[in-house]
């Protein structure tokens, strides 16, 4: 025992002598000419990855160095403690994506006075919790996919939304943009919503029944069951809607699976892969697609100029009084044409979409 | 002369703070069975587990037909034909008979997927045949009863055609019968040439099989004994250095009149005729049975751990209410379970640690333990009981049988007895601890104590019991006084032949 | 105690890491935010570790913490709670039993009887767990699996799947369980964990009851043999495993404002089992010391900051962290290993 912990001994003061030449090295948070950010974003999806391209390209334009992070439960706690690591590492600004917007706010808030703080693709419900917010009109987003059960689903048919947590913001508002289009005027709307969080199914608004909102805990496997299990329950079903990026092909498997392909229309959202092959293939009538890319870019370009004592961009012209930019949210069907329905949407076509988002991807 | 098939020497052994052996040889002849007897913690398990690959030694010489050679490892002990049969036996009991045989060997047919059981049981049937053992080789071993288990490990001794077998203590949970069967089969494997390594406490039977004794104590040689030098109380001098005058110890005196546990009908199993049965303070009752008589279910019965399902317990002519050990223990009933590994001891745990555990509710203050009187009781009871360890901070684990068994003693001593159950209490305990047993069971009902004592020895029983109960097939066949007692009188209860 | 000394130098070896990982790191305000987070997950690495050491298992700890956090946010709030959408005697029984509860105390006004109501719930949640296992005699894994389940999906009914935030209110609470730096400067949940600490050491290893939990752990029978409860005695370590959750619950809901009835405390019983283990439980019971408790969960706690401060990419967190674990493990075998062949 003796001679074991003699090495132990050995050990500890090697590591020691590292640490003491760790120490001596920097003894002070240097500003360099280069300083740190970091983009944090609510969960570690494929998403996040073309954002992450995005703040690459804006970090070489603007000599940034940038810490992307992902966090692989997605919850507000693991994001609380990426930022108090990254601010005692001594970054310079951060952009988040806050996964509970609403109660991270007096958190944020603190934040957003030692350093600037820009919200992503979810707001911060309050001016002094971030200088600005960059992202998708979620509600605006729901109204487009509202838009495309209108163009393709027959009136008086049922749907089925699918969506991987309910307790979050863009969940809540992709949803209520859904309904606001369907419905056709804001308060019903708002009371359909109110049903729907009673769990009072089915709920009727406008042309529609909606038989009910599945949640999966973003586990696609979880999603393609339910939708499987959906079509067994409801023969009469007519349209699946996925709003987030992993259950347009969770549902496209099962509607395949079930043989019922043709049979039900499949609208998606977010650009997986699988959703642009189903588009192509004609299973899927379309996806409504956000920018990820200019989130990631657009919000290091803020950063660096906030960094640098620029405070002039937040006066953007593309920056409304509640300093939001909103990056628009297209269509993307197979062909690329506007239908009837589809009034004031952006369209594009999947082929050139697809080759587009590969090129983004460095595939 | 040619040189013995088996000879260790000069082998030396250490564990954390334990010599356990210490420069001893021993020479194994072809077809002889030596007996390797000593006291506790002598050394004998250790060696047995030097010879059989379990240990290796840190220093000593062992060959192997002159050649010397290393045994490291379990493998390389049976290539050479050397099997240990463990004192507790390593069956796996979902299996059936054929299939524990050929453990880890299953011939196959291409392939480890071709397991083929009609196979099994063919090659196992004529080694079986050979140990008289009556049950189908399919018969799984769960089944079977701890005789005949013992049959199959040396079943699967025999299919590794082994020439050296060392069985370490293989009678401990064998009834007469099965004893009597073992020795037939020990004679057999004799005259077909292969040596019989034999420890055990029960110098009886020593005396009837060995055709060698070699003496350890304290883990060195203390000598050895030639056929015709055989006899108990040689062994037993050399064992212990001196002469133990009286093996069984008993003082005459008087039980008290009124009996202190009394029995009224009970019984564990609904619509089996119930149990009526008297202690009185100072005496010592006997408890005989075949295994699966019900002894040791009776003794649950009365200690709480099995559901009374009739009857009632009286103590001093007071019913008490027993549904768990804790009730028992609070009226000063005490039981020493028949498994002291499993049932007895924290194994894990120190010396101290079990024999306190029945007594914190008495040692503690303010919930906390008061360390102090705890080591005081503890060190008193390695006292009182001749506990040999280095330490009351020793691991229990670390101690040998009849040590732990003291242990488990002790754990009931400080706390004052009013009814002592003993369910095989000398079972793997060597001679100087299980005489220290004795003397201890005396003292106590001198004191009056009442003590019922389960035993499947029947030198034992009768050595001891002031009154002897048997017991057979879930019910008392009877009773035998004192002046009554007798090997034959006991076996004929037992087996039902006096019904 | 051979055992700790290994974990000890494993801990200062990963400390000194991390302070020369990044001058960040060596900052006190690094330093504040570990000790808080060592509160945080001590205090139900605790409750593991004691119910480990009788030989238990508790998988349900997560959720017990989300629905304990949720429902505390709702009892804050005021909250309506959902009804069951069944009919028949006992859930209409239930429903009532919901409106006498609403009606006797109004909770936002008296936020200290929704606390201790949330810590009842984990004793509850503790108790059912226990007696399940003793006196129904069914597997500890099943059902503490299936509490997993169960109370996941009644904190997700309960919220309507909505995030129960508190917005700026109840100052006060969040003050006593979490802001405040009145003692010493200490963050609030390593203050919590000393004191819990303090506790667990007199209960485990110098009560006559820590005796019984460790004699229970390493072997029930011999335990029962000696006259110990021994079903009593492992009830008392499941409620206080979910009870320990419980509380978790609701400094969680201090700290972070608000609680996600999906995700709140997911994966928290790998945590809580791993800072258990590594800290020197075993899972075969009757093994264990607060002490080594401690240590586990310091060292968990430790190596994903370590990871963030040498600048790994977030997505190899769970690698380092459980590289990082299994070295230590390793080490620890040879050391002991070199250790006793040197004697």
């Amino acid at each position: 025992m003796r001679c074991g912990i003699r090495r132990l001994g050995f050990v500890t003061g090697l590591v020691a002598s590292i640490a003491f030449w760790g120490c001596s090295g920097a003894d002070s948070v240097s500003v360099s000419d280069r300083p740190d950010v970091a983009f944090i974003s609510n969960n570690a999806h494929e998403f996040w990855s073309i954002a992450k391209k995005g703040t690459e390209a804006a970090a070489k334009e603007t000599n940034l160095k940038v810490t992307f992070l992902m966090p692989p439960q997605g919850t507000s706690e693991e994001q609380r403690r990426f930022i108090e690591d990254l601010m005692n590492k001594g970054v310079r600004a951060i952009a988040i994506s806050p996964n509970d917007s609403a109660n991270q706010v007096d958190f944020f808030r603190t934040i957003n006075q030692r350093l600037p703080v820009i919200a992503v693709d979810n707001d911060l419900p309050s001016s002094e919790a971030r200088r600005c917010y960059i992202g998708t009109d979620n509600v605006a987003a729901g109204r487009a996919v509202g838009k495309l059960i209108k163009q393709h689903v027959p009136p008086g048919s049922k749907f089925m939304i699918f969506v991987g947590k309910l307790d979050s913001q863009n969940a809540q508002e992709r949803r209520l943009g859904v309904v606001t289009e369907l419905a056709g005027d804001p308060d019903k709307a708002k009371e359909a919503v109110e049903k729907m969080n009673r769990n009072e199914y089915p709920v009727q608004f406008g042309d529609y029944e909606l038989l009910g909102t599945m949640t999966d805990d973003a586990d696609q496997a979880v999603c393609r069951r339910k939708a499987e299990d959906t079509l067994t329950k409801y023969s009469d079903v007519k349209c699946l809607v996925g709003l987030w990026a992993y259950n347009p092909p969770a549902i496209l498997e099962a509607v395949v699976s079930q043989k019922k392909a043709g049979q039900v229309v499949i609208i998606g959202f977010d650009e997986n892969e699988e959703t642009l092959k189903g588009i192509r293939d004609g299973h899927i009538v379309g996806t409504v697609v956000q920018d990820p890319y200019n989130f990631g870019y657009e919000s290091v370009k803020l950063m660096a100029a906030l960094v640098r004592g620029d405070q002039s961009v937040l006066n953007r012209p593309d920056m409304n009084a509640e300093k939001q930019i909103f990056i628009r949210h297209r269509i993307v069907n197979k062909d690329g044409q506007t239908l009837a329905a589809y009034q004031d949407e952006k369209v594009e076509a999947v082929e050139p979409f697809h080759t587009r988002l590969k090129e983004l991807k460095g595939q | 002369m040619s040189p013995s098939l088996l000879s260790a020497r000069g082998i030396s052994k250490s564990f954390p703070g334990v010599q356990a052996l210490q420069d001893v040889s021993l020479q194994l002849n072809r077809g002889e069975v030596l007996a390797v007897v000593g006291e506790n913690g002598a050394g004998k398990s250790t060696l047995m587990k030097i010879l059989g690959g379990v240990y290796r030694p840190d220093a000593g010489i062992i060959e192997w037909e002159g050649r010397p050679v290393a045994i490291g490892q379990v493998d390389q002990a049976q290539k050479l034909g050397i099997v240990l049969i463990h004192q507790e036996l390593n069956l796996a009991e979902n299996l059936d008979v054929a299939g524990n045989m050929f453990l880890g060997r299953e011939p196959t047919w291409g392939g480890p997927l071709g397991l083929i059981r009609p196979r099994l049981a063919r090659d196992a049937e004529p080694i079986l045949r050979r140990l008289g053992f009556d049950a189908s080789p399919r018969t799984r071993v769960a089944e079977l009863s701890i005789g005949q288990q013992q049959l199959v490990e040396i079943a699967r001794a025999l299919s590794l055609r082994s020439r050296v077998i060392i069985m370490d203590e293989p009678t401990s949970s064998l009834t007469q019968r099965e004893t009597d069967r073992l020795y037939d089969v020990i004679r057999d494997l004799k005259r077909d040439g292969i040596s019989v390594l034999y420890i055990s406490h029960r110098l009886k039977e020593v005396e009837t099989i060995a055709d060698r004794v070699v003496v350890l104590r304290d883990g060195r040689n203390a000598g050895e004994l030639r056929r015709e030098e055989i006899s108990h109380e040689a062994m037993v001098r050399l064992m212990v250095g001196r002469e133990l005058r009286q093996f069984y110890r008993r003082s005459r005196h008087e039980a008290t009149a009124r009996p202190v546990l009394q029995l009224r009908h009970v019984h564990w199993q609904e619509g089996k005729p119930p149990i009526s049965l008297e202690l009185r303070g100072g005496e010592i009752v006997g408890l005989a049975g075949l295994i699966g008589a019900g002894r040791t279910e009776l003794a649950e019965t009365v200690f709480g751990i099995r559901r009374r399902v009739s009857g009632e317990i009286l103590l001093d002519g007071h019913a008490v209410v027993v549904r768990h050990p804790i009730d028992a223990i609070e009226a000063g009933i005490y039981l020493v379970p028949e498994d002291r590994r499993s049932q007895g001891l924290v194994l894990e745990q120190t010396i101290r640690f079990n024999l306190s555990l029945a007594s914190l509710k008495d040692l503690q203050r303010l919930h906390l333990v008061a360390t102090r009187r705890e080591v005081a009781l503890a060190e008193q009871q390695r006292r009182d009981l001749n506990i040999r360890c280095p330490s009351i901070r020793q691991t229990v684990a670390l101690l040998s049988g009849g040590n732990q068994q003291k242990v488990v003693l002790g754990k009931w001593l400080s706390r004052k007895p009013r009814v002592l159950i003993l369910d095989e209490p000398t079972r793997g305990v060597d001679v100087g601890a299980k005489s220290e047993i004795y003397a201890l069971m005396d003292q106590l009902a001198q004191e009056g104590v009442a003590i019922l004592m389960i035993s499947s020895d029947l030198e034992e029983i009768l050595g001891m019991s002031d009154r002897v109960v048997v017991m057979h097939e879930g019910r008392l066949a009877g009773e035998l006084g004192r002046g009554q007692l007798s090997e034959e009188a006991v076996m004929r209860l037992a087996t039902g032949a006096a019904a | 105690m051979k055992k700790v000394i290994g974990l000890i130098a494993f801990l200062a070896i990963i400390y000194l890491l991390l302070l020369a990982a990044d001058p960040g790191a060596r900052l006190a305000a690094n330093h504040f935010n570990l000790g808080r987070r060592i509160g945080l997950y001590g205090i139900i690495s605790l409750g593991a570790g004691m119910l480990i050491i009788t030989g238990g298992i508790d998988l349900s700890i997560g959720s017990v913490v989300g629905l304990c956090a949720t429902l505390l946010a709702m009892l804050l709030r005021g909250d309506r709670f959902p009804r069951f959408p069944f009919k028949g005697w006992l859930f209409d029984q239930f429903n009532a039993g919901l409106d006498w509860l609403g009606s006797l105390v109004n909770f936002p006004e008296h936020p200290w009887a929704a606390i201790l109501l949330v810590l009842l719930v984990g004793m509850g949640i503790g108790l059912m767990n226990g007696v399940l296992v003793t006196k129904v005699r069914v597997q500890a894994f099943v059902v503490t699996l299936c509490g997993l389940f169960i109370y996941r999906g009644i904190s997700r009914f309960m919220a309507e799947d909505q995030v129960k935030g508190l917005g700026n209110q109840f100052g006060q609470l969040k003050s006593i369980f979490y802001s405040s730096e009145a003692i010493f400067g200490l963050p609030m949940s390593l203050v919590y964990f000393v004191g819990l600490l303090v506790l667990a050491t007199v209960f485990l290893h110098w009560s006559i009851h820590g005796r019984y939990f460790f004699a229970i752990g390493a072997n029930e029978k011999a335990a029962r043999y000696s006259g110990v409860a021994t079903d009593r005695y492992k009830i008392l370590a499941y409620v206080l495993c979910s009870t320990l959750a419980s509380f978790y619950g609701v400094l969680y809901l201090m700290q972070e404002n608000s609680a996600q009835p999906s995700s709140t405390g997911n994966f928290l019983e790998l945590y809580a089992i791993a800072g258990a283990v590594l800290g020197g439980c075993s899972l075969r019971g009757g093994e264990g010391s607060v002490g080594g408790l401690v240590i586990g969960t310091s060292i968990l706690v430790l190596l994903p900051n370590l990871s963030l401060m040498l600048g790994i990419p977030s997505a190899l967190e769970y690698t380092v962290i459980g590289g990082a674990l299994l070295l230590g493990a390793v080490l620890d075998e040879v050391l002991r290993r070199v250790g006793q062949r040197s004697r």
